[in-house]
């Protein structure tokens, strides 16, 4: 796509001790966050640059997050983050360029206490990660209700995010074993008529990441509520 | 100066040929330019109509190269998807369904079919009747933290530990769940029920 500069977004780390000063600026591609924290960091740049960002993020620094509208957010990764390099190699340069993805502790156990943060609300996919996250016995088909009476008891919350839409789905195991005992009872569900291994759809991420169409990233977050998909 | 562009991003841009000026000319130069440094200083100043002085026509010069020697962007947003690191991430983000498919070349002994289970293998509909049920296992990691006393300071032990946990949903929408725990007396056990209040 053309004109990705609009859709990054600009992470700046300061640090000044006695003798020396360090203002590093590097590009965000992908980042999930809530208020102050954050949850997904994805940037790239140099080598030192990224190494100077890992170190950062490894010692629960303060980032200045300016996001592709222009408002901007002091964000920290927490305690214990994850940091995963890769690196691009780019035909015309010497040096490839660096890729960092940082997860706070709570993202990388995702779904563990009853929150599951998605990068994108489609409701076959969430109910695919929930029945994945939360070992669930589940169907398919069933993702219809179940995501239905989460939207409706207001369990999806709207992240902040660049370059994802993602959302915040609160609900604990035993919760949704009631709504799927609820919708059984009630027929709203339909158990399946053969016995075996159940047959789910594959999802992939670069798909996911690379579906996100451009004039969503630019939408503020507020709007985004608005557009979940029913 | 007065422009409204001007004032908005209060920013002008000075053209001019530039000359050898000594001297004293030199530090009134200074000495006015300090004067009008100031922000709102301008407007002090004559406005500047086109009668003031005479216009400068710019020489013509080549043709100007214009080079970008920053990272390509456009590319990277296309690559960066394709990236090791977030490869790195697929366990936390995207659901993940292993199931085995298929006939065992020998019949399977209940040792096999135990692994299979916890393994997560074995997941999917099984029963007859009214004990039709969706069975799915998982691992749990369980921790444990306990402190121990050494004098003056405090030693704080972490213990991890897995454990296998098997979660029933029955046809009939009763919902059950079994873990390593035995099972606890009636009206206290795990066995999940919804509740008459919720029931549709």
């Amino acid at each position: 796509m053309q004109n990705a500069h609009l859709r990054l977004g600009l992470l700046e780390y300061q640090r000044a001790t006695e003798k020396i000063s360090t203002r590093i600026r590097v590009r965000v591609d992908r980042y999930v966050g809530e208020d102050s924290k954050g949850h997904l960091l994805s940037v790239f740049g140099n080598d030192s640059d990224i190494g100077a960002i890992t170190a950062a993020v490894h010692e629960k620094a303060t980032f200045t997050l300016t996001f592709p509208n222009g408002s901007s957010k002091e964000v920290t990764l927490g305690e214990n983050p994850s940091c995963y390099k890769g690196s691009i190699n780019l035909a015309d340069r010497k040096h490839p360029v660096r890729h960092l993805v940082a997860a706070s502790q709570e993202f990388h156990a995702n779904g563990g206490v009853g929150s599951t943060i998605l990068l994108r609300y489609q409701r076959e996919e969430a109910w695919a990660i929930l029945v994945s996250f939360l070992g669930l016995p589940g169907e398919p088909t069933w993702a219809d209700h179940v995501l239905g009476v989460m939207e409706k008891e207001e369990r999806i919350k709207n992240l902040d995010g660049i370059g994802c839409r993602p959302v915040l789905l609160s609900a604990t195991t035993e919760e949704l074993l009631d709504w799927i005992g609820d919708g059984l009872r009630s027929q709203t569900l339909n158990f399946p008529e053969k016995n075996g291994p159940i047959p789910w759809p594959r999802f992939s991420l670069e798909q996911a990441l690379r579906s996100i169409p451009a004039s969503h990233m630019l939408e503020s977050t507020e709007s985004l509520i608005d557009s979940i998909p029913r | 100066m007065t422009d409204e562009e001007s004032v908005r991003f209060r920013q002008i841009a000075v053209l001019g040929v530039r000359r050898n000026i000594r001297g004293t000319a030199l530090e009134d130069n200074k000495r006015f330019l300090q004067s009008i440094s100031p922000y709102g200083s301008f407007h002090a100043l004559p406005e500047l109509t086109p009668s003031s002085c005479a216009p400068y026509s710019a020489p013509p010069s080549g043709e100007a190269a214009l080079g970008y020697r920053g990272l390509p962007y456009d590319l990277l947003e296309d690559l960066l998807p394709n990236s090791g690191a977030w490869r790195q991430t697929i366990p936390f983000l995207m659901p993940h369904e292993d199931v085995a498919t298929g006939r065992p070349i020998t019949p399977l002994h209940g040792g096999h079919v135990g692994l299979l289970c916890t393994a997560g293998l074995l997941n999917g509909v099984f029963g007859d009747g009214g004990e039709r049920h969706i069975a799915r296992w998982r691992s749990v990691k369980h921790v444990t933290t306990f402190v121990e006393d050494d004098g003056d300071t405090q030693i704080v032990h972490y213990r991890e530990r897995w454990t296998n946990e098997l979660r029933l949903v029955y046809a009939d929408g009763r919902t059950l769940k079994l873990t390593e725990t035995p099972a606890k007396p009636e009206g206290e056990a795990d066995a999940e029920r919804t509740s008459e209040a919720r029931a549709a």
